[in-house]
């Protein structure tokens, strides 16, 4: 049953064994689990409900109605554009596909931090596959489109390892909107894989309704109350699972005045602060056009240790008109004449894996006056020189592969035709906010896993801490970044414990 | 205001006529009121500071819109541009996130950075 909260023509309430709040990776993969053990799943969900149907590759279209603030969230500073779902599939709705496990050394570094001591390579193994079964998880088996092959003919030149990106699409027609929401519904994303199973066994879909707030009775949660346009919908439950992914949960714990003894709800907050770099080559890339992320290279994850100056990612985005020009430094006629070189551009970005030091704790999601969550982020001297050693690798990169200029996305940046050039450049940037252009797709953390309540929101089967039925089911879980994609991490250890706790019902 | 702001701003992206600089000024509009409520706000405060004689002359050290120059609007936008106050640089920001996602959406925009638009299947 699917229901318009925005269209109810009163105010309603439901009962169900389990409330979800949010349909991304997290709600969408523990509503199916949860209701295919026979439980009663309400599934609650801010965004619209915009299918195959709706989805016409127009970003003017996909931005305002399938992201959070039309794809232009920013940090409390503004000085982090964050890209996040806010429709029913949450992110994986409008994500790039980009499917990778939890890399090792990221879960071994929970396990000698946090306590996670089940969230090994070995026990996890079981419920990746499943998820990458259920979602057919596998590395793209087509050449790159030209925007990622360059990636990799530039690696390689240097002697930079490179992989295939696993995706998770059936019948992929390589279009390169997968940022818009399928148009062919190859995507394996929550809104044509776990949802819909979810319904068939009887879930409801309440969509364009917001979770207001947990009401909360002793040690438990006694009711969750949403508003959708005029109307209240309050849903009662055994239990609760918050999962509106990273940002938009811990401020839903925040509304709700749970306990937070330890002040450490909304805390380590993670982006993977991501740096750009524009290159034109002498080729037709048309960067729009096929698997938007094909190609990947953690060579600089590895090259010191998890601890040391900071990691990045290396990948590509897709380019298109909207993204392009607002992340484009500049205006008038130098911003015009950079536009005019789409069809030649390559853009690469490096995600920066922070979490793992000192001087990278994350953000902190507070809340403004009306309730609505403003992460506050500021970027430390040690993630300014990941920064800065990114932008230097990316130019690299660009011109081992033959490019004939490159950008370091920054505003005090001007286009350089040499190595030399770019390096001499880029040492002479201003790290500082609102002049690097710094962007996020990868919102983690808030509500961190670990053993101990003293230094940890959520525990390891994903229970808050210090209330008995509810529960977190989402990235905000993560006590650091992940240092990849992180949806198959969610699906992963979602699966594990939202299993857990259907035998508990 | 933002007619004059726009103006600049795509300056060399916009064909010479009227039309593209009014559907412009709308894909900025539709933009704006797709926003949630508290970022609303903060542009509205944004714009009036700009639209206010007084403070328009203070903070953007421009005269009236309507009759200020290309040279003159584009002189504000490189201040706030490269401004050691933040603040400044996040209006500018701001002005430019909208503007150019008003302006590149349309379809008029894209013939000039060949752009062919969403393929057509099956």
């Amino acid at each position: 049953m699917i229901y318009d909260g925005t269209a109810l023509d009163r105010d309603r309430a439901f009962e169900a064994d389990v409330a979800i709040v949010g349909t991304g990776a997290g709600g969408g993969t523990a509503a199916e689990i949860l209701a295919e053990k026979g439980l009663r799943v309400v599934l609650v969900e801010e965004g619209p409900l915009r299918t195959s149907r709706d989805f016409h590759m127009l970003e003017r279209e996909a931005y305002p109605q399938l992201y959070q603030e039309s794809a232009g969230r920013r940090t409390k500073d503004k000085g982090i554009v964050i890209l996040q779902g806010r429709a029913v599939g949450g992110s994986t709705t409008v994500n790039w596909t980009s499917s990778f496990r939890t890399p090792a050394q990221t879960l071994q570094y929970w396990n000698e931090h946090f306590g996670l001591h089940d969230y090994t390579v070995g026990e996890l193994a079981p419920w990746f596959e499943h998820m990458e079964k259920r979602l057919n998880v596998h590395p793209w088996d087509e050449p790159p489109n030209p925007n990622n092959a360059i990636l990799a003919r530039g690696a390689r030149a240097l002697g930079i390892p490179t992989a295939v990106i696993p995706r998770n699409v059936k019948g992929c027609h390589n279009l390169g909107y997968c940022g818009m929401g399928c148009p062919v519904d190859a995507k394996q994303s929550m809104l044509v894989t776990t949802i819909p199973a979810a319904l068939e066994r009887g879930a409801i879909l309440i969509h364009n309704t917001r979770a207001q707030r947990f009401t909360l009775h002793g040690d438990r949660v006694a009711s969750l109350e949403c508003v959708a346009g005029a109307r209240t919908i309050t849903v009662t439950a055994r239990a609760y699972v918050a999962a509106g992914g990273a940002i938009n949960t811990p401020a839903l714990l925040l509304r709700s005045s749970v306990p937070d003894p330890h002040g450490l709800l909304g805390r380590r907050t993670f982006l993977h602060p991501t740096l750009i770099s524009a290159a034109v080559m002498p080729e037709v890339v048309a960067p729009f056009a096929g698997a938007p992320q094909s190609i990947y290279s953690d060579h600089f994850l590895h090259t010191q240790a998890l601890d040391g100056p900071i990691g990045y990612k290396l990948e590509v985005p897709p380019v298109h008109p909207v993204l392009l020009s607002t992340t484009t430094p500049g205006f008038g006629s130098s911003h015009a004449q950079l536009l005019a070189q789409l069809p030649h551009l390559q853009v690469i970005i490096a995600l920066l894996r922070d979490g793992f030091h000192p001087e990278s704790d994350g953000g902190n999601v507070g809340l403004r006056g009306d309730g609505s969550p403003l992460l506050d982020y500021p970027i430390s001297p040690y993630v300014w020189e990941g920064a800065r050693r990114a932008l230097k690798t990316m130019a690299q990169i660009q011109f081992a592969a033959g490019a004939t200029s490159v950008l370091p996305v920054h505003e005090s940046a001007q286009p350089v035709t040499s190595l030399a050039q770019a390096e001499h450049l880029i040492d002479a940037l201003p790290m500082e906010i609102l002049r690097a252009t710094v962007v996020s797709a990868h919102v983690m953390g808030g509500c961190g896993m670990g053993s101990d309540p003293a230094h940890s929101v959520i525990g390891t089967d994903g229970r808050f801490h210090h209330l008995e039925n509810l529960y977190v089911f989402d990235g905000s879980t993560f006590p650091t970044s992940i240092g990849a994609n992180p949806q198959l991490s969610i699906y992963g250890m979602v699966a594990r414990n939202a299993s857990r706790l259907a035998a508990r019902l | 205001m933002l007619r004059a702001i726009a103006r600049v701003m795509l300056q060399g992206a916009l064909p010479d006529d009227g039309a593209s600089l009014d559907a412009a000024v709308h894909g900025v509009r539709v933009a704006i009121a797709g926003l949630p409520a508290a970022v609303q706000g903060e542009l509205q405060q944004l714009f009036g500071l700009l639209e206010f004689p007084p403070t328009r002359r203070f903070v953007a050290g421009v005269g009236p819109w309507d009759r200020a120059s290309d040279t003159e609007i584009a002189a504000f936008l490189q201040r706030w541009r490269t401004s050691n106050a933040r603040l400044l640089r996040s209006g500018y920001q701001a002005l430019h996130q909208l503007i150019m996602a008003g302006w590149y959406g349309n379809d008029a925009a894209w013939p000039r950075i060949g752009y062919p638009g969403p393929p057509r299947f099956p």
